[in-house]
């Protein structure tokens, strides 16, 4: 019989011990099939990859007529990714990132500002539409209020969950967490 | 209508400002290596809204001439907070640009490219010292 296998290119687990069918998927999938995949279990510790040749070896020790397809990746890299445990040093790790992004944003502004020579702007802007020299308070409020729209619009934090579409954030943390994974996946192969 | 015309220009100048910090922390990839920082996990869009909040702290501070009168060691906490900030910056355009892969190169051995690492921290400590204590030893 054929069997076609999609192993999937990385799998992220809070468990030591994965089953094959976290990381597999097989068609056609019959009973026995899907209680197979469910009991064979893989152990992580840290990171563990498993090759096609492996799954499929796995498989055709137990189906011995089977004929196996693969269509899907070479590799899988299962990351055992414990669940974090709340600690002093790593609220204040955080803390500290929080205020370093809190400041550091005043201060990429702040420069911006001076190296612009934003007030002047402000009273340039004010003086061309009210004539003379008004008062710039209201044009700095707006600006200020278009610099946190301006960010709302860029992050997208506050989008409504049916919105899909991925903001430049997500796709950044996207990216860090693929380049994790291939890191530790290389490097646990060396 | 003046006010309305001036307040509109200001809204999109600082929507254009706005937009563009928020890319240039994302292009630097700011968020992504200080949420790898950090102790606790899933905070990433905490991190982004404490950036913008500090980009709005900025605008306060330098547009409207506000002061807290909180006392030298408030000040000396934000610079120093602000320092490790640019700290981080300058390792992020450092990469961006790829300085990391090009100094690996040309020295194989982790440990010489550690201590070249090394020596640009302590260039950049002993650079901003000079600058803003060399006037005081004058």
């Amino acid at each position: 019989m054929k069997w076609f296998i999609s192993l999937k290119n990385t799998y992220s687990t809070g468990k030591e011990i994965v089953p094959l069918s976290g990381v597999v998927t097989v068609i056609p999938d019959g009973e026995e099939m899907k209680a197979f995949l469910r009991e064979t279990k893989i152990a992580v510790h840290d990171i563990a990859v498993l090759e096609v040749i492996d799954v499929i070896g796995i498989i055709s020790g137990r189906f011995k007529d089977a004929d196996i397809v693969s269509v899907g990746a070479s590799s899988c890299s299962i990351l055992f990714e414990p669940s974090v445990r709340v600690t002093f040093l790593g609220v204040l790790k955080t803390g500290a990132v929080f205020l370093i992004l809190f400041f550091g944003g005043a201060l990429a502004i702040m420069n911006f500002h001076a190296d612009v020579n934003m007030d002047e702007v402000l009273r340039s802007i004010v003086a061309f539409y009210a004539g003379g020299s008004g008062d710039v308070v209201w044009a700095g409020i707006a600006y200020s209020a278009g610099i946190g729209a301006g960010f709302l619009f860029v992050l997208n934090l506050f989008k409504p969950k049916k919105d899909k579409t991925p903001s430049l954030l997500d796709l950044d943390l996207h990216d860090y967490k693929e380049q994790k994974q291939r890191y530790m996946a290389e490097k646990s192969k060396k | 209508m003046s006010l309305i015309f001036s307040c509109m220009s200001a809204l999109a100048m600082g929507f254009v400002a706005g937009s563009a910090a928020s890319a240039f922390f994302i292009v630097l990839g700011i968020f992504s290596k200080l949420s790898a920082a950090g102790g606790l996990p899933g905070l990433q869009r905490a991190y982004a809204g404490a950036a913008a909040l500090g980009v709005l702290w900025g605008c306060f501070a330098s547009l409207f001439g506000l002061s807290l009168h909180a006392g030298m060691i408030f000040a000396d906490a934000a610079s120093f907070f602000s320092g490790a900030y640019i700290g981080v910056f300058i390792i992020s355009l450092a990469e961006v640009i790829n300085l990391l892969p090009l100094l690996y190169k040309s020295q194989r051995r982790k440990a010489i490219l550690i201590l070249m690492l090394l020596i640009l921290v302590a260039s950049k400590v002993a650079g901003s010292l000079l600058d803003f204590l060399g006037p005081v030893f004058k």
